[in-house]
């Protein structure tokens, strides 16, 4: 087993070789240019960036035409079982879109990996690259965003940033523990790098947009 | 074909130049990683100005990674991540093969890292139980063959769809099929029962971030996520070199690194992941980081050298490389192949070991005009010739016995290009006036060994038009 040996040792033979190298100082001068254009641009960037990346995108107007729509991407998926993200906001939707067969991260292994379709929210997403970030300080989204075939996230409109510098300023404040960047569904090329969608995560990406403000307080 | 594991260069390029299947897969795959690129690059006006910044960071990093690591380690630590130090290869695998007895043994799923690669993790851990499962689709295919991967981020970039079909029937003893999304499926089938029952997960680290003790990891298939979520513990496994020093610092390298991997515009999936996870939250109890040595320290001790650690493995130096593209990953006999490969693998194993790799390449220059972070690769290589000529002469060469007036001309020879190489506005001088004279030096004296290969074939050597040339050309012409 390593002890502290290994570790002194290791920044030992590091000190050394830095011995008669000036370090470099780097002042944090400033980041890279950020635009702010007015949010329409802003969606409108997000969703093409995102079906660039082969994710599909559903507009709504409130929070409460949203359950429509996840009455019918089950009905697509013909999902018995919902592995929700099981915040109140969730909880809210699966009840108006009439969801009976709900399973929550806590569930055993087997019931988990059966869910057909997962639901999660988005705490706020980039439309520079059409990426959808969420943070489990706000939802426990790792395995409902990634264990069914069908992952349908629900987003406001206002939750979307320009681009990747402000979105880990936003994040830097509170990243523990696992926060979780999304930009379509899960793909590989590893056979003559040929894309197929699917493999391992999510083969279909469903982004619910709103455009009023969240029905209930961001986390 | 089955890859032989020898160290021989110049009889494993001859191999590879013979094997007519394997070209045809090789042209494939990296022209189309190549044109990728180059259109994910072109969106970006600012290019140039993120590789510089890029290049900062990394030097940022690497001349105070005595201080950055230590204070990774505490901010990892105090978010519930326990932090293993490892001088070596042997002492990361036993690490690692205590983490996991400690956690009572079970299915071992891994997501792809080439630090796992170079430690020999699975053979390692294979003595007495059964490997881990690698759980990425290139990197399950050789391990179904046997094989090592022949590229960094596309392990079996080697293998058509006819050779993972026929792979797939013999091995899981299911029907052939060479329908690339149906074997998809069946990967997916497969690895699924491996999740199912996992009691550790093992991942590499694209990046740790200092100030707040944070692991990145990019993926596009989610079998990192996997990985990194279902089992009980999470063994991430880091170079001492992957610490970036804020969080902030992450744009520049997420706008670099997906472009000129695959070249998209941000893989599917980035982990972020800060210690281990709260009682009531999903995820792992217990979250392993093992950070490894295993020759990096040695590498900072010159400006030189210590470029080779600022590697963002992106892979775009093999994509690019005339060498790796005729003769792919296995001919190199060595874990990291390419460019990179030739330029670290005698700096981990001993310059002894790999003596040819400096060697297996053209010094066009393609590698550092795509390389996302500026490292000078000829540069190196030619620094690693000299290191090498001055020790013994010309490895294998068939003047190795020549008296010593010649010997010490082919050294001052790499000194040249060394100095050649060490400034662009030298390099493009030199380039201008040398191309010629580069051309032959490579073809008759600098490949001794391998002239029956730059013969017989495509030659590798410098095109009339440089690299560098035509793409300023190319971009040129777009704006
Ligand atoms: S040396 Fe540069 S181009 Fe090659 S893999 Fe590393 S970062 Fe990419």
């Amino acid at each position: 087993m390593s002890t502290a040996s290994a570790r002194d040792e290791i920044l030992g033979r590091i000190r050394e070789s830095l011995a008669h190298t000036e370090p470099l100082q780097r002042a944090p001068g400033p980041g890279l240019s950020a635009s702010h254009p007015p949010r329409a641009t802003l969606v409108e960037e997000f969703r093409r960036a995102l079906i660039a990346a082969d994710g599909q995108v559903h507009r709504v107007k409130s929070f409460a035409d949203a359950a429509p729509v996840l009455a019918q991407r089950m009905a697509a998926a013909r999902a018995r079982s919902v592995l929700s993200s099981d915040t109140p906001e969730i909880r809210a939707l699966l009840a108006a879109a009439g969801c009976a067969g709900v399973v929550t991260p806590q569930a055993g292994r087997e019931e988990l990996l059966a869910a057909e379709l997962g639901l999660t929210q988005v705490q706020f997403a980039i439309a520079e690259t059409g990426t959808l970030v969420l943070a489990s300080p706000c939802e426990p989204h790792r395995l409902a965003s990634l264990l069914p075939r069908v992952h349908v996230a629900v987003l406001h409109e206002q939750d979307i940033v320009s681009g990747l510098g402000e979105a880990l300023e936003r994040l830097a404040s509170d990243l523990l523990p696992v926060a979780t960047f999304i930009t379509g569904p899960s793909r590989t090329g590893d056979i003559e790098l040929t894309l197929v969608v699917g493999v391992h995560g999510p083969q279909e990406l469903h982004v619910i947009l709103v455009a009023d403000g969240p029905a209930m307080p961001p986390c | 074909m089955k890859p032989k594991r020898s160290q021989d260069f110049a009889s494993n390029a001859r191999e590879a130049l013979a094997d007519e299947h394997l070209r045809e897969a090789l042209k494939r795959g990296t022209s189309r990683f190549e044109r990728e690129r180059r259109d994910a690059v072109s969106e970006v006006p600012e290019w140039e100005d993120l590789r510089e910044k890029a290049r900062l960071i990394k030097e940022e990093a690497l001349t105070n990674l005595d201080r950055y690591l230590e204070q990774f380690v505490e901010r990892a630590e105090a978010a519930g991540a326990k932090v293993h130090w490892a001088r070596d290869a042997q002492e990361a695998c036993s690490d690692i093969a205590h983490i996991i007895d400690a956690a009572g043994g079970g299915t071992v799923v891994k997501s792809k890292s080439m630090t796992t690669e170079e430690i020999g993790l699975n053979a390692a851990l294979a003595q007495g139980a059964p490997p881990p499962v690698e759980t990425d689709l290139g990197e399950w295919i050789i391990q179904l063959a046997d094989e090592p991967p022949s590229h960094i981020i596309a392990p079996a970039i080697h293998k058509t769809r006819e050779d993972v079909g026929a792979l797939f029937a013999e091995k899981l003893s299911i029907d052939e099929t060479h329908d690339i999304e149906e074997l998809t499926r069946i990967a997916r089938r497969f690895l699924r029962n491996s999740f199912a029952e996992a009691s550790v997960g093992i991942s590499g680290v694209n990046f740790a971030i200092a100030e707040t003790g944070t692991l990145l990891i990019l993926e596009n298939e989610g079998n990192a996520r996997l990985t990194t979520s279902l089992p009980r513990v999470h063994i991430a496994v880091m170079g001492i070199e992957k610490i970036l020093p804020r969080i902030e610092d992450l744009e520049v390298f997420l706008r670099l690194l997906p472009r000129s991997g695959t070249g998209q515009r941000m893989t599917s999936y980035l982990s972020l992941i800060t210690g281990k996870t709260k009682a009531a939250e999903e995820g792992p109890d217990a979250v392993h980081i093992v950070i490894l040595d295993n020759g990096r320290s040695a590498m900072l001790k010159d400006r030189v050298t210590r470029q080779s650690l600022a590697c963002i493995r992106c892979g775009a130096c093999l994509n690019h490389c005339p060498v790796y593209r005729e003769i792919g990953g296995h001919a190199y006999g060595s874990v990291y192949p390419g460019p990179i490969g030739a330029v670290i693998t005698p700096q981990l194993a001993g310059v002894e070991k790999a003596s040819q790799l400096p060697f297996a390449s053209s010094l066009c220059g393609a590698c550092r005009d795509v390389c996302p972070v500026k490292i000078d690769l000829p540069e190196l290589l030619l620094e690693l010739r000299a290191r090498l000529v001055e020790r013994r002469g010309l490895p294998h060469s068939p003047d190795a016995r020549s008296p010593l007036p010649r010997r010490t001309l082919e050294r001052m020879g790499f000194r040249l290009w060394a100095f050649a190489m060490s400034g662009p506005r030298r390099y493009r001088f030199f380039m201008g006036v040398g191309r010629r004279a580069v051309r032959i030096t490579f073809l008759s004296t600098i490949l001794g060994p391998l002239r029956a290969w730059t013969l017989g074939r495509d030659l590798p050597a410098p095109a009339p038009m440089s690299f560098r040339r035509a793409w300023q050309r190319r971009r040129g012409s777009k704006r």
